[in-house]
């Protein structure tokens, strides 16, 4: 074959690179011209008009579903330089460097969006769509089960933390591919409950179960960067399920659930769970001791969530009378309301208090779970649903604030009247919350976009109480959640990254599964088995 | 010998070994189109590829992700008959092809035999439809590296170079495809060692020999054992696997190549026999060498008078002999695979809803082939074509007619256990069995399907959107999908989609608790209740209708079924209607209700149900061959001929086999 001429070779040359000019003028930006101006704001997904965001939050990327065949964001801050976006199909993508530069330094301030969608007409500028800059930053890390909607299998779990400031997220603990030094894994043990202590990473708590149906539950302390397994059954009692730490460190409340799992054969939600009977108990960290006290598991009460104040001078929870006796009484799951009740507790003289009741379901109308208290001491953020302890899988459930300050010391719960925050709920469940550490911010769980899925949604609270207008935890990519069939689950907000080495859990991990159990297997009706 | 001359090239002479080549082809061709059929492979293993971004990232973390990520891509051919045929056959043969040109190179002519021979092995794995193993796809790309190894190593003259090279394509065959790295291996290391160890002394080369047959004998347990570290999820483990089946197909693919490497080994060593004999060194002397003995030895060939047509005819046994292995392959997979097939083809009719073939394939499955799956698809098959009163009794019925509520973690039985529910009117059960499979299933595209269409059954379109929006990105589902996104659009309610609006009416309303009825001393869901629950929402449920008949008929129930009788004017279908206009009664019913009155002493009709004469009177004949016959077996047997497909048979024998 004859070598080709140096003629056609710079013809080819600059053919080439007349083609390369051509596509690259053809795609070239355009900025808006002549644009006709709407007086209704932009379709968006996720909808983050009028929220109010942390100066320390990730790039809000969104899709503009205007129809159009450009489109072109511009983001602006009074005194800022503004960001440039342009889109050919209604993804945008805001660079981060700019935007953590823009928002940083409009704290307190405002931003504006301006949205541009090109029609076969024209231009069209939609109105500015604006965006509130908080002050107080909110906790920089997010850890969350991501899983497949559970019912009764499970197979494989993921725990990760996100960095709320960036996209980044990593896998703390995979309970099939995480692995030991000697390269063993977890061998998809189910883990669960992830509890930290005072938003940090240096004392926290993991709840897991075997794979196997004999195996034995266990919970896996980490204490100074050390993990071990802590076996918190007593006298034929079910092992801990809800746990919150005291915040010295030195001891946690837990409670012991006998949970039943059913399905409804009508409805939207099909899962139920049922809680039979349940108590709270103790566990001193320093000394391995388990026990209880009278106050926290009566023989009468049904008593779980238990949940500490920030001062640790009382212990949340809430309580139902015992149910469960008669043969059938599962029939009756949906008449079970929970109180919110708190016992005071005095650390130095380890005496407890009588308990006193908040909320009681009964004037209240409604069953109350999940009581959590705001770093500042000053709220009680709580679910409140139709019936039950299990909001999740109820789309009544939604969150409600007991404000402190207002309770009568000799009136208790005369004087307390909770608020349903319609600011911030919607028609489907809405519950699994998490405080920031700075009592400014709220993470929860919600299932509003579809009623199956559950997503993380964040929302800034004022001094008062009031909540601003919530939004979606930020993905890199603006069409994420119209594909992403996992659920987020058991969010929790901390402020610094876990650092316990993933090995050290497993080990642990390892060992509990591996001991036998000294009893028969799980039930049948015990919910969340092994895949295998 | 070189790795390089060109010379190989132009003695291959087409016509010689082009047209067996072809034929062989054609048979396997032929072979998988009509005694495999690729869509039981695509159904069986459900290969899952999607069009999303972040799909393709996720293949491509661990060592031969890629292979199983275009395994995907392929095997989304495998849904059509001829196509998947068509590519099913030229992987194969992509294969074979450059394993002939490793063997031209390495022995300087085409060896038919030796080129074929892992189609032998791929074949018999393609038999395997449960096991969706990239082993074509890592074969060729082994084999593929080697080719390239061969081609490249010529342009430098360094050991080191050849060394670095060697290791880097050892790298790439391993990330690309995982254990293709033992396919690549051995032929690559017997390669560099031919073009270094001629230079070495006899001792050095015995060394090395050695050192290289051993490590061959551990290679492929060493690369499984340290790829399942890396991969971690349980891809199919290769040689380390427990079945059987399987280790024949990976372990005679890799002694394959071991055999090609091998010869490699033996050409070298006669190469070398011949420079030392002759004090010449240097591959273009030992090229001339081998050249000229061939010559030698043709020139015998054609001299020799007496069996000299003994030696023409030799020179065909190598093709006859292939085409032997090929018939004889093809003979023993077929019967082997023949109950995976048939059940594969139950399994698939069904699912594609094609119910005229799978009641033909269900009579040609064994009696021993039935089991709680396969019967309730041939019911399934036998309602959708009016059927199932008429005919349920044609087939072994042991056991109920539906599947059990319960999960279980063999994928095909929670798809249909999902369809089942679904197709019922248990729509809540629907999404709770979907919603199980999911787990194990992840991504598989029939499981989004029926999820997708429950969710739309239920009215929650937003979660119906996300699967639908999935499934947009699946090359076989994307057309259905963006039907339905484009349905909901248009018709939030989808008042206009029959299938939704029928399995809405369907649907329960009145909830119930399962795990209640477990504790009412049932040891598991009552499928009566759950039927007559369905009935009393919808009385012409037909499909409840016929399986709550079944249920009772199954078990013996008569007075159940005369309960349940009363209902049947609600009921309409093919199976109640006369050709010519008319309502008629399905067969087994009348047989039923014949025996009922006979049982009773009642004679009382029925409203809806007619009794022809010729069910009375089958009835009495049937009787009359039990009665005259000495014994239980022997009227089985006797009565077996006659009626063995009718309601009075399994009434007084049960499904027993008589063999």
């Amino acid at each position: 074959m004859r070598r080709p001429g140096a003629r056609t070779m710079a013809a080819a040359v600059g053919g080439a690179a007349l083609i390369l000019t051509a596509l690259a003028l053809a795609s070239r930006p355009e900025r808006p011209s002549a644009a006709v101006a709407t007086s209704r704001a932009p379709l968006m997904d996720p909808d983050y008009g009028g929220v109010t965001i942390p100066p320390n939050i990730a790039p809000l990327n969104f899709r503009v579903l205007e129809p159009g065949r450009k489109f072109f964001v511009r983001i602006a801050a009074s005194g800022a330089q503004a960001i440039e976006v342009f889109s050919k199909n209604g993804d945008i993508r805001i660079p981060e460097n700019q935007w953590r530069a823009l928002v940083a330094s409009s704290r307190g301030g405002e931003l504006q969006w301006e949205v541009f969608a090109k029609t076969p007409a024209g231009w069209v500028r939609f109105a500015t769509v604006r965006i509130k800059v908080a002050r107080e930053e909110i906790d920089p890390y997010v850890v969350y089960r991501l899983i497949p909607p559970v019912y009764n299998k499970w197979d494989h779990i993921t725990i990760r933390q996100r960095d709320l400031r960036s996209f980044e997220e990593r896998i703390v603990l995979d309970n099939k591919e995480s692995l030991d030094r000697e390269g063993r894994s977890a061998e998809s043990a189910c883990i669960n409950c992830h509890t930290f202590l005072n938003h940090g990473t240096k004392q926290l708590l993991l709840h897991m179960r075997p794979a196997q149906r004999h195996q034995i539950p266990a919970m896996i302390l980490v204490r100074d960067g050390q993990a071990r397994m802590v076996d918190t059954r007593g006298a034929g009692a079910p092992p801990a399920a809800y746990i919150s730490w005291h915040p010295s460190g030195r001891l946690l409340a837990f409670s012991r659930n006998r949970l039943v799992q059913m399905f409804h054969t009508a409805g939207d939600e099909t899962r139920e769970v049922v809680d039979l009977n349940s108590d709270l108990g103790l566990y001193d960290v320093d000394s391995g001791k388990i026990y209880t006290v009278p106050q926290i598991s009566r023989p009468d009460r049904l008593e779980t969530f238990p949940a500490w104040s920030p001062d640790g001078k009382f212990l949340y929870f809430s309580s139902a009378p015992a149910w469960a006796e008669k043969p059938n009484a599962v029939l009756d799951y949906n008449k079970v309301r929970y109180d919110l009740v708190r016992v005071s507790y005095d650390a130095d003289a380890n005496r407890w208090g009588e308990v006193q009741t908040l909320v009681r379901a009964q004037e209240f109308g409604l069953s109350v779970s999940l009581p959590q208290v705001s770093p500042d001491a000053r709220f009680v953020l709580f679910c409140g649903h139709d019936y039950g302890s299990f909001p999740i899988y109820q789309p009544s459930s939604e969150l409600y604030l007991l404000d402190l300050a207002q309770l009568d010391p000799n009136k208790g719960a005369a004087a307390a009247k909770p608020r349903r925050l319609d600011e911030i709920n919607s028609a489907r469940s809405d519950s699994y919350h998490s405080w920031s550490s700075n009592s400014r911010w709220v993470l929860f769980s919600s299932k509003r976009g579809d009623g199956v899925f559950a997503r993380l949604y964040l929302s800034y609270v004022e001094p008062n109480g009031r909540f601003h207008k919530p939004f979606i935890l930020p993905q890199k990519d603006p069409r994420y959640y119209e594909r992403c069939l996992m659920t987020f689950n058991r969010a929790e907000l901390i402020r610094e990254p876990v650092t316990v080495a993933v090995e050290d859990l497993v080990r642990v991990m390892r060992e509990a599964s591996a001991r036998q159990a000294e009893q028969k297997g799980l039930p049948m009706d015990t919910p969340w088995q092994p895949l295998r | 010998m070189s790795f390089d001359s060109e010379r190989s090239l132009k003695r291959w002479r087409p016509s010689g070994d082009c047209v067996p080549a072809a034929l062989f082809f054609l048979a396997v061709f032929l072979y998988v189109r009509n005694g495999i059929d690729p869509r039981l492979m695509h159904h069986w293993q459900g290969p899952v590829f999607y069009t999303y971004p972040g799909f393709a990232g996720e293949f491509f973390r661990y060592p031969g992700g890629f292979a199983e990520y275009l395994y995907g891509l392929i095997a989304q051919c495998y849904a059509w008959r001829d196509w998947g045929a068509l590519v099913l056959t030229a992987e194969i043969a992509a294969a074979c092809a450059l394993g002939a040109l490793l063997v031209r190179r390495l022995h300087g002519k085409t060896r038919l035999l030796l080129a074929l021979t892992p189609a032998l092995f791929l074949l018999y794995q393609a038999n395997l439809y449960y096991d969706g193993t990239p082993v074509r796809i890592a074969l060729v790309i082994g084999l593929g590296c080697a080719v390239a190894f061969g081609r490249l190593m010529p342009f430098a003259n360094r050991p080191a170079v050849w060394c670095g090279l060697f290791a880097l394509f050892l790298a790439f065959s391993y990330y690309l495809g995982g254990m293709a790295l033992v396919f690549f291996a051995p032929v690559a290391a017997c390669a560099l060692w031919v073009r270094a160890a001629p230079n070495w002394s006899k001792a050095a080369r015995f060394l090395l020999c050695g050192s290289v047959l051993a490590v061959a004998a551990g290679l492929p347990f060493a690369v499984e054992t340290y790829r399942l570290l890396e991969v971690r999820w349980p891809t199919a483990s290769w040689f380390l696997s427990s079945d059987v089946r399987r280790i024949v197909v990976f372990w005679g693919l890799y002694l394959w190549t071991a055999a090609l490497a091998g010869l490699s080994l033996r050409r070298v060593a006669t190469v070398s026999a011949g420079a030392a004999a002759s004090g010449g060194a240097g591959s273009a002397g030992r090229a001339g060498a081998s050249a000229a003995k061939r010559a030698q030895s043709s020139q015998a060939l054609s001299a020799a008078a007496p069996g000299a047509a003994w030696k023409r005819l030799g020179r065909y046994a190598p093709t006859a002999l292939l085409f032997g292995a090929l018939a004889g392959v093809m003979g023993y997979s077929y019967q082997a695979a023949g109950r995976d097939r048939r059940l594969a083809a139950l399994d698939y009719f069904t699912w594609s809803e094609n119910w005229d073939a799978a009641v033909r394939t269900a009579e040609a499955l064994k009696p021993g082939e039935f089991n709680t799956l396969s019967r309730y698809q041939v019911n399934l098959a036998l309602h959708e074509m009016g059927r199932m009163g008429d005919e349920m009794f044609r087939f072994p019925q042991d056991g109920g007619p539906l599947l059990e509520l319960q999960v279980n973690s063999f994928l095909p039985y929670m798809l249909h256990l999902t369809n089942m529910c679904l197709r019922l009117g248990r729509v809540n059960e629907a999404e709770h069995y979907g919603s199980e499979a999911l787990v194990f299933s992840k991504t598989d595209p029939r499981v989004y399907r029926l999820l997708a269409l429950t969710y739309l059954v239920k009215g929650q379109t937003e979660a119906a959107r996300k699967f639908l929006t999935v499934l947009s990105y699946s090359p076989l589902d994307r057309r259905w999908a963006d039907g339905k996104l484009q349905s909901l659009q248009q018709d939030p309610q989808l008042t206009g989609d029959e299938q939704v609006q029928e399995l809405r009416r369907r649907r329960l309303q009145t909830d119930d608790m399962l795990a209640v009825w477990q504790q009412a001393n049932h040891s598991g869901p009552d499928v009566e209740r759950l039927l007559l629950n369905l009935l009393e929402r919808d009385s012409s449920n037909r499909m409840a209708f016929e399986f709550l008949m079944g249920y009772y008929l199954l078990n013996r129930d008569l007075q159940g079924f005369r309960n349940l009788a009363t209902r049947i004017a609600e009921i309409t279908g093919p199976g109640y209607l006369r050709p010519g206009g008319g309502r008629r009664t399905p067969r087994h019913y009348q047989e039923a209700l014949v025996l009922f009155n006979e049982m009773t002493g009642s004679s009382g009709k029925i409203s809806g149900m007619e009794i022809e004469p010729e069910t009375v009177s089958r009835m009495a004949r049937f009787k009359q061959v039990v009665a005259r016959a000495g014994g239980r077996r022997a009227a089985m047997l006797e009565a077996r001929e006659g009626f063995g497909d009718t309601y009075f048979y399994y009434y007084a024998f049960g499904s027993e086999d008589v063999q």
